[in-house]
């Protein structure tokens, strides 16, 4: 057996023998956790065989739930033993397909890792399991002050609440507060790992001891970096400390919504130059530009609706978040925006009755809306994810700049192989919409995600699915981006272009994994992948 | 923005629900309280039988899956014991529904009835723990193997006022107490509660007494709707004939069977006591004045709660009891942890999942600061009471009417 | 070499090389070379990997001791001085390694632009304090990697992009590498894994609100609690507790007339924010007891913070920790300094800069030119390592028991090492002795 090559997940491989291999180490993981937690039920292990990406379906051959790292380490053994593949699953809830086991082997649903280790004011860090969704995380460290009556709470990512906080920071999600937290990678401090070969390392300054969980780098090279983005290949992260930010109460942390003064203005340069324009002067908290068909999916009760919320908002929506110690600060940052919005000439605050309107469209007050988006964070995908399913989105780190050409590829990308964009139509038709999450600190960079709804139960849908997303990923990357947040087929095919560093991954995984037992095919990392 | 599809509403063939199954997101709502809704980590989960065995397919996107494997071309799945465990330790609560709903159209409680009848029809359910009850009732009208003599003998208790007999005398009004507040020894007083405060409302009422024919929730419930629809169609005949105009009952599972099972053919209107006690108390025609000093919270049943939507009524009433100190849980209403007794659950898996499911929620009433926890459902009475009962909380269960009738 | 970078930019010279130590004379069993470009460090890193040859390169102003009496190459980056693009639109500059921060200076002002101004610099070069995560002193507001992408020469002689510049140098300046993170390891290695030879550094707008106000206090507990407040209610950009002997050191401002302790808060912003804030900074030090500074204090400190601080080579010790552990770190330089016959408060610059928004604290003891025994700052470090205080890039024998308490930590570098630099030619014994097999 060669270096890289799982012995059991190969077609060519002995059913009969598999079948006691998976028996005895189904056995030996029992002894581990107890036989309440570890199966090879084909009625559970069918639910962890797929989910709502383009990633084909494939079923472990045993499901297990451990408790603890110690639990863990003892399973990543047994796997590496017996040269059985170990996949590993939060929520579930994620864009690339990361959990389906491609290879069968294990499958390590980290459902009973779910505490709240710690949220110390001091440092302003919370130190949590795998499995605790992001709400939940929220709601306690706002519970914690940071100073006076302003609260502690993670950079929450714009996802579903009852996702992961530790998979969406691992995947390179993006917070919603990105201009000023920075990406999720700047805000770990410490992480726990159980490699591949069964060793335990703590990463950051807690690896020392007696220093606690100081929110610095180091010591020395850091050497937590290379688990973020690594979908696993390195070994299984069963705890992590991070950054929390501060939490102005309402209202002295507002969104406000601006919009072209030509509503009906669909033009990514302007909203570039907007951009660039708010973010030197460092004063927002966040900038995020969506759009009336994004907001008539959220807002939208039936199919009909969708037309008349499209026509009765903005082409373009985008919302700045300001907050602030007191009134005074708030107001000052919302009348350098306003003298901004006058110089800039092309955008304006959409009007308090038209807020009030949209809002109601929502069926929310503001302060709920401010609620749901800031601190909540997002609750779902809204109208077309609804009724369609399937949410595939990609999001590309750009310079601000750079927006208005690949928009121009990606329409065209879209009018050739979707449909319109401009076409929202009822349930049977799929869509498309793009959004800029982000921008970073100082408006370096921004994130340029396209969204795509599709019916997974209809295979026209998906065909379409699989291509556009294919030629719009090689569109991106043959402009020069590269994907940020690891989403069906980006590694595949990003990582090959990238030269000298998709070695050094390559070498690493040999490294790490000479095995190749850790989430294999999910990057293409190993010799024999295909 | 929900959608609100209700618990057990057109249920359809199982390959209705497969469509689903492709749409899930896997986004996990299922298995937690709605996040706009959570308060802490400790009060976050929401799905019994998921929370008590962890594997994805116990929780309501885990049975839209079961759903879509059993019915791919060729099935991915067949029926086995373990399927059996997954379908049948759901207690139908609907949470996953409301919380799913809160983004999509998916129906997964549905999905998860439509399992269970399906399983009925390929002969892998009711389980054999559930036989008996069904049995009972096809025979003897109710689920507690006892004589139909003795379903009013709760009525005859020195001290409460006669009771009119519906099955001879018109009445405006049938109180339908169900077999549990019939039969059990612990809930009957939530019938004499009826009967003292519809008395001291003036309310013309009657009961069925022994002619009471049990609603048939638990057999409806367990999947088997061919013999479900024996007992409905004898019990819609049964209560028609009384000619009363009104049906009132203090069971959440009698209410939201009679009310949205029977149909068209049941000619009168149902009320739950909660609803009906509330009118009396705008009418007037109850009045509250003695104190009663208890700090109380309020269990949500899932039947009156997700199935119904009866929310306010208790609430109402609660806040309107001299004395009493009214604190919520931080999972309440449409996120209502379920008691655990539901689905035929309590029955089958007692220990491991109804008592379980319990003793969270006790805890959970602990947390609120509150000394009783109430409720309006005699199944999650029972339930939490002897959870209770057996635990170490301190909490007290008693139904909202046993309040109520303090107070008058 | 000399057939790599030319024969006048390869020297021997032992009086040459002295320069490269701090105190050591005699120096030899060394080559320095002076690469101009990314292509002859290339060069000379194949040489050296091809016949074993040990490679040094420093991220501090000297190299460390041990290297004296070693024997192999060093690189000097001074010829590597080219500013090579100024993004003033997306706020990042691309460097060379020998870029010093008064020469990029020189070429921001002119374009309303500026690069964070280090805390505790160790070295000139912009881009080693970025990759060695120095210290800034808007270090409250501003996070503390400001390197974005790098080109690292590795030992095969290939040149790794980081980053978004692995696809293209053109989209985007992003950090973070497409797949994992591994770029994030030459962060702090001090070479080890490869050479980093250029780099992408964040720059900012100068702002027109730009103020700097100092308040006296006498209480050291209620300077250093306004401090994280201030920076946690994120009015300062710059914000820092600094007592008598490192006001005076560092402004060269008399100790009489100065408070025992000083609060330091910078903002800036436009300028009526920054006149908010500055409004708010003074509201609250008033309230916390402070005293404030006079309008010519204030402009001293205004333009001594507009320069990089630098920092005396083993005269200063700094480690981060949280505000509240301060004390006990303070008792261990006050027993320590008693010791040594000094008093700690008295002879000793402290300087507590508030890091992080105010989650975390930078301490920096500066000790006196004279009087303090060789082994003192050595033994204050292990005392302080001990108790908790955390050096993010230790050295020497503090790199000893740092990564020998970390056992895991330690062996997941020397993995890396092995993998990246398996002939173990960049700066061997860094950093820490065993990191390659046989070391």
């Amino acid at each position: 057996m060669s270096a890289g090559q799982p012995a059991i997940a190969t077609e060519l491989f002995d059913y009969e023998r598999k079948q006691r291999v998976v028996s005895e180490t189904l056995r030996r993981i029992q002894d581990v956790v107890g036989p309440d937690y570890a199966t090879a039920d084909p009625e559970i292990l069918s639910v962890y065989s797929r989910d709502f990406t383009i990633t084909p379906q494939r079923r472990p051959n045993i499901v297990v739930l451990p408790g603890s790292t110690e639990e863990v380490q003892r399973i990543v053994r047994i796997a590496h033993e017996f040269s059985m593949p170990v996949y590993v699953l939060t929520s579930g809830f994620n864009h690339a397909g990361s959990f389906i086991p491609r290879r069968g082997g294990i499958m390590a649903d980290l459902k009973r890792m779910n505490r709240i280790l710690d949220i110390d004011e001091e440092s302003m860090t919370a130190t949590f399991e795998p499995y605790v969704p992001i709400a939940v995380l929220y709601e306690e460290c706002n519970k914690r002050c940071a100073v006076r009556d302003i609260m502690l709470r993670p950079a929450n990512p714009i996802t579903y609440g009852s996702a992961c906080m530790m998979s969406n920071v691992l995947s390179g999600g993006v917070a919603f507060m990105a201009l000023k937290s920075g990406s999720h990678a700047e805000n770990v401090v410490s992480m726990t790992w159980v490699t591949p070969q069964g060793e335990i390392l703590v990463t950051g300054p807690p690896a020392v001891p007696n220093v606690g969980p100081v929110p610095v780098l180091g010591p020395g090279p850091d050497v937590g970096g290379m688990f973020l983005g690594a979908e696993g290949n390195f070994g299984i992260c069963t705890r992590m400390t991070i950054r929390l930010f501060t939490e102005n109460p309402w209202p002295r942390e507002k969104i406000f919504l601006i919009h072209p003064v030509d509503e009906k203005e669909d033009r990514p340069e302007e909203v570039a130059s907007l951009f660039y324009d708010i973010t030197r002067d460092n004063y927002a908290q966040s900038l995020y530009k969506g759009s009336n068909r994004h907001s008539a999916q959220i807002a939208a009760t039936s199919a009909e609706d969708v037309e008349a919320i499209i026509e009765s908002l903005p082409t373009t929506i985008v919302y700045c978040v300001l907050a602030g110690l007191d009134a005074e600060e708030l107001a000052i940052k919302k009348r350098h925006l306003d003298e901004q919005l006058d110089a800039h000439g092309r955008f304006v605050e959409m009007p308090e009755e038209a807020k009030t309107l949209f809002f109601e469209t929502l069926g929310k007050t503001e302060e709920e809306v401010n609620r749901l988006l800031l601190k909540r964070c997002y609750t779902g995908p809204g109208r077309v994810g609804r009724w369609k399913g399937s949410f595939q989105w990609m999001a590309y780190v750009v310079k601000l700049e750079k927006i208005a050409q690949l928009e121009e590829r990606y329409k065209a990308i879209v009018h050739r192989y979707w449909i319109s964009p401009d076409y929202y139509g009822p349930s049977s038709a799929t869509t498309t919409d793009t959004a800029l999450q982000g921008p970073y600190q100082y408006g370096r960079t921004v994130m340029l995600e396209y969204d795509f709804y599709y019916d997974q139960g209809n295979p026209e849908e998906v065909k379409r699915a699989a291509l556009v997303y294919e030629k719009l990923h090689r569109m991106m990357l043959e402009s020069g981006a590269v994907n940020c947040k690891v989403v069906s087929r980006s590694l595949e095919l990003q990582m090959p272009r990238l030269g000298t560093y998709y070695e050094l991954c390559k070498k690493l995984k040999k490294v790490m994994d000479p095995q190749g037992i850790m989430s294999p095919d999910t990057m293409p990392l190993m010799d024999d992948y295909v | 923005m929900a959608t609100d599809v209700a618990p057990y509403q057109n249920i359809g063939p199982l390959e209705k629900y497969r469509n689903e199954a492709w749409k899930c997101l896997r986004c996990g709502l299922c298995r937690m309280v709605n996040p706009e809704r959570v308060k802490s980590w400790k009060w976050s989960s929401q799905c019994p039988a998921g929370s008590r065995f962890l594997f994805e397919a116990y929780y309501g996107s885990g049975k839209q899956e079961m759903v879509r494997a059993l019915t791919a071309h060729p099935p991915e799945l067949a029926l086995s014991r373990r399927l059996q465990h997954i379908i049948y330790t759901c207690t139908l609560c609907g949470a996953c529904q409301a919380t799913c709903n809160y983004v999509k159209d998916l129906e997964p409680t549905n999905a998860s009835v439509a399992l269970r009848e399906y399983a009925v029809r390929e002969g892998w359910g009711p389980l054999p723990e559930h036989e008996p009850l069904i049995k009972s009732i096809l025979n003897y009208d109710n689920p507690w193997l006892q004589p139909r003599a003795a379903r009013s003998r709760w009525a005859r208790k020195q001290g409460l006022p006669k009771v009119k007999d519906a099955a001879k005398d018109k009445v405006e009004v049938l109180y339908y107490p169900g077999c549990t507040a019939s039969y059990d020894p612990f809930i009957q007083d939530v019938a004499r509660d009826v009967v003292r405060l519809l008395g001291a409302a003036g309310v013309d009422f009657g009961i069925l007494g022994k002619e009471e024919i049990c609603c048939g929730s638990t057999i409806l419930r367990v999947g088997d709707r061919e013999r479900f629809e024996i007992v409905r169609k004898k019990n819609t005949e049964s209560l028609n004939r009384t000619g009363a105009g009104t049906i009132l009952t203090a069971c959440a599972g009698c209410y939201s069977t009679l009310k949205r099972e029977y149909g068209a053919d049941l000619q009168a209107e149902v009320f739950h006591i909660v609803e009906y006690i509330e009118r009396l108390l705008a009418e007037g025609r109850l009045a509250m004045q003695r104190e009663v000093r208890r700090k109380v919270t309020y269990h949500d049943p899932c039947h009156l709660g997700r199935y119904c939507g009866l929310y306010d009524a208790p609430r109402e009433i609660l806040g309107r009891i001299p004395g009493v100190e009214f604190r919520e849980m931080e999972r309440i209403r449409e996120w209502a942890w379920c008691c655990g007794a539901g689905g035929g659950v309590r029955t089958a898996f007692p220990e491991e999942v109804a008592t379980w499911a319990a003793r969270l929620r006790l805890e959970e009433a602990a947390d609120s600061g509150a000394d009783t926890l109430v409720t309006a459902c005699p199944f999650c009475e029972l339930n939490l009471g002897e959870a209770a009962r057996g635990g170490a909380s301190g909490i007290r269960v008693v139904d909202i009417l046993a309040l109520v009738a303090e107070a008058v | 070499m000399a057939a790599v970078v030319g024969p006048e930019n390869v020297k021997d010279d032992p009086g040459f090389l002295s320069a490269y130590f701090l105190g050591q004379q005699g120096v030899s069993g060394l080559v320095v070379v002076l690469p101009a470009a990314v292509e002859e460090v290339q060069g000379v890193v194949r040489n050296c990997a091809s016949d074993r040859i040990p490679l040094f390169t420093t991220y501090d102003t000297y190299l460390p001791d041990e290297a004296a009496s070693a024997s192999g190459v060093v690189i000097d980056f001074c010829r590597m001085n080219a500013i090579e693009r100024i993004d003033a639109k997306n706020l990042c500059v691309h460097i060379q390694r020998g870029v010093t921060f008064e020469q990029l200076e020189e070429a921001l002002r002119p374009q309303g632009l500026a690069a964070l101004y280090p805390a505790a610099a160790t070295t000139r070069s912009v881009l080693c304090h970025a990759v060695s995560r120095g210290i800034n002193q808007a270090a409250a507001r501003y996070p503390e990697v400001q390197v974005a992408n790098m080109q690292v020469v590795l030992q095969d002689g290939s040149v790794h992009r980081t980053g978004s510049h692995a696809n293209s140098e053109e989209m985007a300046d992003w950090k973070e590498d497409g797949g994992p993170n591994i770029s994030k390891w030459y962060l702090g290695a001090d070479d080890v894994f490869g050479i980093v030879v250029c780099g992408s550094v964040w720059v900012y707008p100068r702002f027109e609100g730009r103020y700097f106000e100092a308040f006296g206090f006498e209480d050291r507990q209620a300077v250093v609690a306004l401090a994280k407040d201030l920076a946690r209610m994120e009015l300062a950009a710059q914000c820092l507790a600094m007592n008598r002997e490192a006001m005076a050191a560092r402004f060269g401002v008399q100790r009489e007339g100065l408070s025992a302790w000083t609060l330091l808060a910078g903002t800036e912003g436009f300028r009526e924010l920054a006149a908010y804030h500055r409004k708010k900074i003074v509201e609250f030090a008033a309230g916390a007891g402070g005293r404030r500074m006079g309008p010519e204090l204030a402009d001293r400190i205004a333009s001594g913070m507009s320069v990089p601080w630098y920092v005396r080579p083993k005269h200063s010790v700094g480690f981060y920790t949280l505000f509240g552990r301060i004390p006990r770190f303070e008792a261990i330089l006050e027993a320590a300094a008693r010791r040594n016959g000094l008093s700690a408060g008295a002879d000793i610059g402290m300087t507590y800069l508030a890091y992080g928004l105010g989650r975390a604290v930078s301490c920096r003891y500066d000790l006196p030119e004279e009087g303090m025994p060789g082994s003192f700052v050595a033994e204050l470090e292990r005392e302080l390592a001990l108790a908790g205080a955390f050096f993010d890039r230790p050295r020497g024998a503090l790199a000893e028991q740092v990564y020998g308490s970390a056992p895991a930590y330690a062996a997941q570098i020397k993995k890396i090492k092995a993998m990246m630099d398996p002939r173990g030619i960049f700066n061997p014994g860094r950093p820490f002795k065993g990191i390659c097999d046989g070391d």
